[in-house]
């Protein structure tokens, strides 16, 4: 996995790229985070009003948080989807698995590369999201929950796109198959999960029991665990919708990973 | 180099056989029920620069690829340095180093990087590595550019390059799938020099190819394969001696060629005359008809046929020794068992 891991690392934070598309992830969030700010300060007048600051830092962090989750949504997919398939578009495929190298370890050391620039990204917006601090509203540990939310989701995409990558013969059709796929669990997860609730198919009990496919969607997570939208359903022990889908992200990005690395085993005799 | 062939160079007890270090037997793989190899049996002798000829589709990339481990063969068996590809195919790529017909790099590497990738995937040691990286470049004759990134390098510095990657973990075997495809005269050359050497450091290479005067410049053993099996096998020269039917002779005569041709096919030392000669009649009085005929006869020999002919009364005029072309006897060869397959 190391050999992978490195070079992968080496080549991907080499050249223009990788600085480029941070400064653009951070100056959007930037813009984002400006423009809410401009909003809610010309509209308030909160001086020593701690009600209205609190409201402004909660808004400002439902903001960026949104925005953050669909930026996951586009640049995860992509980071993961031409891992294998991009090797074998290549025509050097065949060279890694004529090495010692094992199945798991290859496809774990494209797994942890991409991932590892989906999380600098998520990491350096750590100084944006601190700005929330400044208002009051939001605490630091429901910041935590949130990131925490973004690092399973990135694991998930990232899982996905490595799985779909190892199934296609080409990049360009892995990277296509990712997005349907992920833009179908959040998208298609979350109309799917508005239909089962208006017919009442719902699992758990507690305060907010929900359908099935609830869990599995990272955009319906994001939104209950954002502040003042506290929610928990009972599977026996109370949870929180969040910490369900981090679960169920867990386990899907575990299957993912394994079952790639068993398909591309089958790639050698 | 040296400190790589150093386990290679090592024979085993003097009084012991040598062991061929590539076994095939029996061969079959089949795609969507079309055999690509169908029986294939075949040794390479530990030392040797096999020679693997036939033409494109007969099988030998297929045979290639299992024993790279890279493809499971329907039947048979076949090992590497005495290891099974389908039992142990992990010890059989610690043994061996393969080149595919195409292959891909990476572009955003530099040389140095690209093989200390290789190195480290095939579990060289960090301490080792530096060291065995530059005696791989200074084989390749790319130490000059081993701070270059790959994509600046030409076509045959990359073949060149994808070599050195093979031979990272000093493998005992090399697998080459028709490594000099696509090359300039020159970078073949240079190929062909290099293999050359990788012999003289005690490798044992399997190196195929569709053209057999490229691979009997520098082979010790050729093997012909034609519709996935071995048809024929052995040293270079052997070889080259059975696909040879003997010097090609061209008679021109004037007159008759008809008549030419059944003098000529009388003398016992003609072994075949060319059939299409008899449509090669003279266009016209004056003009001479031309007759191939083929002997295994030497030069004084050659002389007794050419005062045979003149004896017989044909007014000889031109009487020249072809050039071989072992190429069309290649081809004659393969399509009569194309043909009987």
């Amino acid at each position: 996995m190391i050999p992978v891991l490195v070079k992968e690392l080496r080549t991907r934070m080499r050249g223009w790229r990788t600085p480029a598309v941070l400064t653009i992830y951070l100056l959007v969030l930037g813009i984002v985070c400006y423009l809410v700010l401009q909003l809610n300060l010309n509209n308030s007048s909160f001086n020593n009003n701690t009600n209205q600051a609190s409201r402004v830092g909660i808004t400002l962090f439902d903001g960026l948080a949104i925005l953050q989750m669909i930026l996951i949504v586009f640049i995860t997919p992509a980071s993961t989807a031409a891992a294998i398939s991009g090797e074998r578009q290549r025509q050097t495929l065949d060279l890694l698995l004529v090495t010692r190298l094992s199945s798991l370890g290859i496809t774990m050391g494209k797994l942890i590369a991409a991932l590892a620039f989906d999380l600098l990204l998520i990491l350096c917006s750590l100084p944006i999201f601190s700005l929330v601090f400044l208002f009051g509203g939001v605490g630091p540990d429901q910041v935590a929950e949130v990131f925490l939310l973004f690092v399973m989701t990135v694991l998930l995409f990232g899982s996905l796109g490595l799985l779909v990558s190892v199934l296609m013969q080409k990049a360009n059709t892995a990277t296509v198959v990712t997005y349907v796929l992920v833009l179908g669990s959040t998208l298609g997860l979350g109309l799917a999960t508005v239909y089962f609730e208006a017919v009442g198919m719902t699992i758990g009990a507690g305060a907010t029991p929900l359908p099935l496919t609830a869990y599995f969607d990272p955009a319906f997570a994001l939104a209950a665990a954002l502040p003042q939208s506290e929610s928990t359903v009972s599977f026996g022990f109370d949870f929180q919708i969040w910490q369900v889908d981090i679960l169920a992200s867990a386990a899907i990005s575990v299957i993912c990973v394994a079952l790639s690395a068993v398909m591309l085993r089958q790639s050698r005799a | 180099m040296a400190s790589q062939v150093q386990d290679v160079q090592q024979p085993g007890p003097p009084a012991a056989p040598a062991r061929p270090l590539i076994e095939i037997s029996g061969l079959v793989k089949r795609y969507n029920g079309t055999p690509a190899l169908n029986g294939l049996d075949m040794r390479v002798e530990g030392g040797s620069i096999y020679g693997f000829v036939g033409p494109n589709g007969a099988g030998k990339t297929t045979t290639m690829r299992i024993l790279a481990t890279l493809l499971e063969a329907d039947e048979g068996s076949g090992l590497i340095a005495g290891e099974d590809v389908r039992a142990h195919p992990a010890r059989v790529r610690a043994r061996i180093g393969f080149m595919p017909d195409f292959f891909g790099v990476y572009e955003d590497l530099t040389a140095t990087e690209y093989l200390d990738f290789y190195a480290a995937s095939c579990g060289v040691p960090s301490k080792r590595r530096r060291q065995v990286i530059e005696e791989l470049l200074e084989l390749i004759d790319l130490s000059h550019k081993r701070d270059t990134y790959v994509e600046g390098l030409s076509r045959g510095m990359k073949q060149r390059l994808g070599l050195a990657r093979a031979l990272v973990h000093d493998p005992a075997v090399l697998l080459l799938d028709e490594p000099a495809s696509g090359m300039d005269p020159r970078a073949r050359y240079e190929m062909r020099e290099i293999v050359k050497e990788l012999q003289r450091l005690g490798k044992t290479v399997l190196v195929s190819s569709h053209i057999l005067l490229e691979l009997s410049e520098m082979c010790t053993h050729i093997g012909i394969i034609q519709s996935g099996r071995l048809v024929r096998e052995g040293p270079v020269d052997q070889i080259l001696r059975g696909l040879d039917p003997g010097r090609a002779i061209e008679v021109r005569v004037l007159g008759s060629a008809m008549q030419a041709r059944a003098a000529i096919a009388a003398l016992p030392q003609v072994t075949l005359v060319d059939p299409q000669a008899e449509g090669r009649e003279a266009q016209g009085e004056g003009t001479p008809a031309t007759i191939v005929f083929r002997t295994f006869a030497d030069d004084s020999g050659l002389q007794e046929v050419l005062r045979s002919l003149v004896s017989a009364g044909l007014p000889v005029v031109g009487f020249n020794v072809q050039r071989d072309n072992l190429e069309e006897v290649f081809m004659q060869i393969t399509e009569q068992q194309d043909g009987h397959s």
